[in-house]
């Protein structure tokens, strides 16, 4: 190992740069645009569900930071602040779990997948890929009959009734679920027919 | 039991064949409620119970407040804060790097973001600083794990919410072992830096320091309002993340100006997307939870404890409980949420602390980080260094030693845990 750079009178200066560009990393790395480049109806899809999604993180902010602020400057809470804001976290949630699956960044382990011969990767995918579809597909059939049985329950304080909150997880669940469907047909359309590929994977990979 | 078996067996398998975690989980729930004749609409009610935490809503807040940060350039702030505090030592550089791992974790609460935006920058310019490669890479990975031991730190609000412990008090617990892990990384670099005869980065200066100290101390708000509050009691978990995206937010806008809002609408979208998918996967993790519980395998799991441990010792329980957990940590991630609901019950069996055993599980998270088949950190500092896993894997073997040998030492001392929450609550 030899010698790092020295305390000279250029190491300020470097030290500076470095940091400037550590700075534009960190924000490049934050504000980079997943759909960069995608069709336009993907990017409208996404845009859509992006609303919703950003929508109710800016509503759960703004409830809690409200009230905490009323109950300490005015002495008042709003008893339905709290209800509120877990009713809207399913919401939070779905749109999530939906966008993950559209942009192929799922948490997920891509280490064996990877030491598994090629030939043996295609099915694989596909299997994963059907895995997906159905599980997806069995909890938006039981979340829907949740929703049915349950959904006119009325909350508390909110005085909405839960299948206004519950619903989401319909709506998620079947949502992602065509996501991964149009993706795999996506991908086997690109493959050829399917010969060795990697069905439903998703855009980019996306392992972490 | 045997359906609780054939679930476990089937989540293993699934993840296996990169089936994405969420799914994996539902599957194996689905297959359990079947085998054990519940009702398959315990599926969305338990998955609702669990969203239902209100802890849970502090981790989307945090994240978006740390997303605030970064788009904010603090990262640019912190690296000279530390350079100005650090830079005068023998081996500089790499103990820049370390501190500013530290700040960073104090802002941002999770080590990808630290690893693959700092370090991305970091790494290449210790390679020009003529450190080697994989040793700029190693220490990278490394330090990054500091992020989620200092509080706010998302594994620790997952880990809040699945075991109820107040998230004030586990924030408190994290902080000394926080500070103590990066110490131990500073010190393993002054002893690599006598011996291999590393120079200091630059000159120290008090007037640096103010100087970029006043450039750094608005970044720091933050975290102190979130302990603060919450250790204080001002706030609830939810509530300091509230605060905390204003604070960020006015920061980041009207203070540093180094915010726009159409730049806004993207760190929104870019909290949502990733906390959306680990909301559904604790809420799902209680469903499994629930079945493992009803199928009884906690108690199989306490049998298998005290049939290995021998000795009535607690801290040799407790020492078996984080081999596993380590075990378990090497290839999953996120661990928490996963492993938690199936050993919660023995560790209430064996009345172990919560809150010093969650500083543990988080140890054993960022030890899973650093260690093969998955060493997620390694790989992408790997990456960016561009040496080979295997020389990072080398390299990296004092830091892993150090960090194995301070989770021996949180074991066996839980005070370096339990004595901030401890002197708070007296």
């Amino acid at each position: 190992m030899t010698e790092p750079s020295g305390a000279g009178s250029g190491a300020g200066s470097t030290a500076g740069d470095i940091a400037a560009r550590i700075g534009e990393a960190t924000r490049r790395m934050e504000l980079r645009d997943p759909d960069e480049g995608l069709p336009l109806l993907d990017r409208a899809i996404n845009r859509s569900v992006e609303i919703v999604g950003v929508s109710v993180l800016c509503a759960i902010v703004a409830v809690i930071f409200v009230n905490a602020v009323s109950r300490y400057t005015l002495s008042y809470s709003f008893i339905w602040a709290e209800e509120m804001v877990q009713m809207a976290m399913p919401w939070l949630a779905m749109t999530g779990v939906f966008l993950s699956v559209r942009r192929g960044s799922m948490i997920r382990i891509e280490f064996f997948f990877d030491k598994l011969p090629l030939a043996l990767r295609g099915p694989v995918a596909k299997l994963g890929a059907a895995v997906n579809i159905a599980v997806l597909l069995f909890m938006g059939w039981v979340s829907f009959d949740f929703v049915r049985l349950f959904g006119g329950d009325v909350a508390l304080y909110v005085e909405l009734p839960m299948g206004w909150s519950t619903s989401a997880l319909v709506f998620g669940s079947v949502g992602a679920a065509m996501a991964f469907l149009a993706e795999f047909y996506k991908e086997h359309l690109r493959r050829g027919g399917g010969r060795g590929g990697h069905g439903g994977e998703g855009r980019g990979g996306g392992g972490r | 039991m045997t359906g609780a078996l054939i679930a476990i067996a089937l989540l293993c398998a699934l993840l296996v064949l990169r089936v994405p975690m969420l799914i994996s989980i539902a599957a194996a729930v689905i297959v359990n409620f079947y085998l054990s004749g519940a009702w398959a609409l315990t599926l969305p009610q338990t998955m609702m119970s669990g969203l239902g935490r209100f802890v849970l809503i502090a981790l989307p807040l945090f994240v978006l407040a740390g997303g605030l940060m970064n788009a904010g350039g603090i990262s640019a702030r912190l690296f000279e804060f530390a350079r100005a505090i650090v830079g005068s030592l023998r081996g500089g550089l790499a103990h820049v790097n370390v501190v500013t791992s530290m700040f960073f974790g104090g802002m941002i609460g999770s080590s990808t973001a630290d690893l693959a935006g700092t370090g991305s920058i970091v790494i290449p310019a210790m390679k020009e600083n003529k450190y080697p490669a994989d040793f700029a890479a190693a220490l990278t990975a490394s330090s990054a794990g500091i992020g989620p031991m200092i509080p706010p730190s998302s594994p620790m609000i997952l880990y809040s919410a699945v075991t109820g412990v107040s998230l004030g008090a586990l924030f408190l617990a994290g902080l000394i072992p926080g500070l103590l892990l990066g110490l131990s990384q500073m010190l393993i670099v002054a002893w690599l830096a006598r011996k291999k005869g590393w120079l200091p980065y630059s000159a120290f200066a008090l007037d640096e320091v103010w100087r970029a100290g006043r450039r750094a101390i608005l970044s720091f708000g933050l975290p102190v309002i979130i302990v603060g509050g919450l250790v204080i009691g001002v706030f609830t978990p939810s509530e300091a993340g509230a605060f905390a995206v204003v604070y960020a937010l006015v920061l980041g806008l009207f203070v540093h100006r180094a915010l726009t809002f159409r730049e806004l609408y993207r760190v929104l979208v870019n909290a949502v997307q990733p906390t959306g998918e680990l909301l559904i996967i604790v809420g799902l993790s209680f469903a499994l939870g629930a079945g493992l519980t009803n199928a009884h395998v906690p108690d199989a799991l306490i049998e298998l404890i005290d049939f290995v441990v021998v000795v009535d010792s607690e801290y040799l329980r407790i020492l078996a409980l984080v081999l596993l957990a380590i075990l378990a940590g090497m290839i999953l991630d996120p661990l928490i949420p996963v492993l938690l609901p199936i050993i919660m019950p023995t560790l209430m069996a064996f009345n172990i602390d919560l809150v010093h055993f969650g500083v543990l599980m988080v140890i054993a998270v960022v030890i899973g980080q650093v260690t093969p088949p998955m060493a997620i950190a390694l790989i992408i500092a790997g990456k960016i260094a561009n040496v080979d896993q295997m020389h990072v894997l080398r390299a990296n073997m004092p830091f892993f030693f150090g960090i194995v040998a301070f989770l021996l030492a949180a074991i066996a001392v839980p005070e370096v845990a339990t004595f901030l929450p401890e002197l708070m609550r007296d």
